[in-house]
């Protein structure tokens, strides 16, 4: 069984009145169970010569749903302010937000919906997700 | 002008053949700018009591295509304690 952790810190001198400091750890487990998640698509790097509409990055059909705990990361690796990758959800392409340069997203994902992206114009994303195969319990 | 640091970090010694160490940090930006975001809600716990669904941020009280950030946690220890984004 693969042990597989996952933490986000957030840190601030001056977003309040009061320094800004999280750190939570997870770890990946498959849907309702203590078991880890198995499998990875590793870190992919797509490269964009120009802005893209409604492309494909993870293909539901490609993974188990819906009791299943698959975690997608996502990162905008550029570093100009102005590019940005938009996150849809599903056929009617629902934005879930933008990731502007150097913005990174770690979303649960039931594997019903494709996810795609828009893209401001040329850039690169690196994307992984993490996933179990089949429904655990 | 705030300075908002988010990092995260993925290891697994025994997810692949080679251990697995990703670290990655985001500077919080307000949208096509260098220039940090400058308000957060702060952390707010919701209760629930039975299965349901529940509004926890409204659209309407945020500007659209911006570069708003959600953090979410279920603080729930048991396995089948879910809830769905």
């Amino acid at each position: 069984m693969a042990t597989t952790t996952a933490t986000i810190s957030l840190n601030s001198a001056n977003i309040t009145g009061d320094p800004l400091s999280l750190s939570k750890t997870t770890t990946l487990n498959k849907a309702q169970s203590t078991e880890g998640l198995n499998q990875f698509t590793g870190i992919t790097t797509l490269v964009y010569a120009g802005a893209q509409t409604a492309t494909p990055l993870v293909l539901a059909a490609s993974y188990a749903n819906p009791l299943v705990a698959h975690k997608v990361y996502i990162r905008n690796t550029s570093t100009s302010p102005t590019d940005f990758v938009n996150i849809e959800l599903g056929s009617g392409n629902t934005v879930l937000g933008r990731l502007y340069a150097g913005d990174w997203a770690f979303l649960p994902w039931d594997g019903t919906n494709d996810i795609d992206v828009d893209t401001s114009g040329a850039l690169t994303i690196e994307f992984g997700v993490f996933s179990q195969s089949a429904v655990s319990v | 002008m705030a300075t908002v640091n988010a990092t995260l970090t993925i290891t697994s010694p025994d997810l692949v053949g080679n251990s697995l160490n990703l670290t990655t940090t985001s500077t919080l930006t307000k949208a096509g700018t260098a220039t940090g975001l400058d308000q957060a809600v702060g952390l707010s716990r919701k209760l629930t009591s039975s299965g349901n669904t529940y509004t926890i941020f409204k659209a309407d009280d945020y500007t659209a295509d911006k570069a708003h950030k959600v953090y979410l946690k279920n603080i729930s220890a048991r396995v089948s304690f879910i809830f769905h984004i």
